[in-house]
């Protein structure tokens, strides 16, 4: 074995556990912290700059008037709020449920520096019967090809260009998280879930779809926003667009998913599901391995790194 | 995407003042900072003083944190950079200080110790106390804070060539540290 991996099994065994009595002294000093900052916060709120321009009696005048006027003359469509489009939108989730498995294409933009991206794309595969399949492309090159088998309860990651893989056990709960991960159904429940505006009709892929667009803070950020384009004759979607800000290097940079090409009700092969690892591809240690249980529940679920740097 | 989106989830219910979001970003990635640390720092008490500062300072960031990205590497970029400072501030008051207990890990629990190292950690952080500070920064956060060198870069304001040559050096200088002990 390569003193490397040598280094790196050392390292991943390495760990630290905590003392009980400790962690609760600090953890309470944390929460103490906490809860000072916040009510610090609360007290020193300044009215936003809404409800001061509303305490104005010639304001808040105005503003019911402007209602009145787009009530009165229909500006409500031209702003875009509700839909009154072809699309049932409440059908859209409960048609994509009945579908057991999909296949789609995903690209990933994420933001480098000024003028440089790094450019993601990726071929996916859903079942629920077996779990997610995702083929991830750089420079043109399989570079990455990522399992999530919670019917097995086991994950594998292959690193093709290193000819390297992982295989992962899965918890119970993680494998009970069943086909939220990779699973554009997920998104679409996000995007379905609240308000939203509607982005009228466009050609996507040659297929005429209406689109909505929305933010979920919770999920995605306050910068981030998700669209989603629905084919106006069979509302299924066509397209899913996400976008938001992302540390990266330190700064935030801008990240964006696009998926798309949607297949729905796809027959898979059993063995697209049945990892192959060809015989002169070395495993990996886990990096969960030399983690704390405390720090192993959450699933180490990002690929292995896939920067530039790395992926030559 | 899902630990990203989890961690959002736990973000967004941090910034409107949820207690159990706090402490399920404490109880997730505690021990990954106190490993950084350890290893950046080896002394322990050091250690720990550094990871509990990042936890304070973010607990009391929730109204002005604007964070849309990977919380782990957050975190670990925020104990680099609080090691980094507080080198900075010993060396310009001349105090003993982190690099003082440098190569020597003190064996002794101490009652009130937060942080129990295994063995593997205490052969691997006494190593890295043989390196010149930048190199094992690099060499920790590359390892153990899945960092690209891009981060570690930007981290260390250096440029990627440089981060790879530190890497480089770090890893020949921990091989021919630990060949002895990895060969058994």
């Amino acid at each position: 074995m390569r003193p490397a991996d040598d280094i790196e099994r050392l390292n991943n065994k390495a760990a630290v556990n905590t003392n009980p009595k400790m962690d609760e002294a600090v953890l309470n000093a944390v929460l103490a912290a906490h809860e000072k900052a916040t009510g610090e916060v609360s007290a020193a709120t300044r009215p936003s700059a809404r409800s001061i321009i509303m305490i104005s009696p010639i304001a808040k005048a105005i503003a019911a008037a402007a209602v009145v006027l787009i009530a009165v003359l229909g500006l409500s469509e031209f702003l875009g709020s509700g839909s009154k489009s072809g699309v049932a939108w409440a059908e859209v989730l409960a048609k994509t449920e009945q579908t057991p498995s999909v296949m789609f294409d995903m690209t990933a933009e994420i933001d480098q520096s000024q003028d440089k991206k790094l450019v993601m794309p990726s071929k996916n595969y859903v079942a629920d019967d077996y779990g997610t399949r995702s083929d991830m492309f750089l420079d043109g090159k399989l570079s990455l090809i990522r399992y999530r088998l919670p019917a097995k309860k086991e994950a594998w990651q292959i690193r093709v260009d290193q000819k390297k893989y992982w295989r992962f056990d899965l918890s119970d709960e993680e494998a009970a998280r069943g086909r939220d991960r990779d699973d554009p159904r997920t998104w679409l429940k996000m995007i379905l879930s609240g308000d939203y505006t509607t982005l009228g009709r466009d050609t996507i892929n040659g297929i005429v779809a209406e689109g909505i667009e929305c933010k979920r803070p919770e999920m995605v950020g306050e910068d981030g926003i998700m669209r989603l384009w629905v084919d106006v004759q069979t509302d299924l979607p066509v397209r899913i667009e996400v976008e938001m800000l992302g540390m990266e290097g330190g700064q935030m940079k801008q990240q964006k998913f696009v998926m798309e090409n949607f297949r729905w009700d796809f027959e898979f092969e059993p063995s697209l599901f049945e990892p192959n690892i060809p015989g002169d591809y070395t495993q990996g240690e886990d990096p969960r391995a030399g983690r704390s249980a405390q720090g192993s529940a959450g699933v180490k679920q990002t690929p292995p790194r896939t920067s530039p740097e790395q992926a030559r | 995407m899902y630990s990203m989106m989890e961690d959002r989830i736990l973000l967004w219910k941090f910034k409107r003042g949820s207690r159990e979001a706090l402490q399920r970003v404490y109880e997730k990635y505690k021990n990954d900072l106190l490993k950084l640390a350890v290893s950046l720092v080896t002394d322990v008490s050091a250690a720990e003083d550094v990871v509990q500062d990042v936890f304070v300072a973010f607990a009391q960031s929730a109204a002005r944190i604007r964070l849309a990205g990977d919380l782990r590497k957050y975190l670990m970029a925020c104990v680099a950079n609080r090691i980094r400072n507080r080198r900075r501030d010993q060396l310009r008051h001349e105090m003993p200080g982190l690099d003082e207990a440098e190569g020597v890990i003190c064996s002794a629990r101490r009652p009130e110790q937060w942080a129990i190292l295994n063995e593997e950690l205490r052969r691997l952080s006494e190593a890295m106390a043989q390196m010149p500070y930048d190199q094992r920064e690099v060499v920790s956060l590359y390892m153990q804070g899945d960092m690209t060198f891009r981060q570690i870069a930007a981290i260390q304001n250096a440029s990627i060539n440089t981060v790879q040559g530190r890497y480089r050096y770090g890893m020949n200088k921990l091989r021919s540290l630990l060949n002895g002990e990895l060969e058994e």
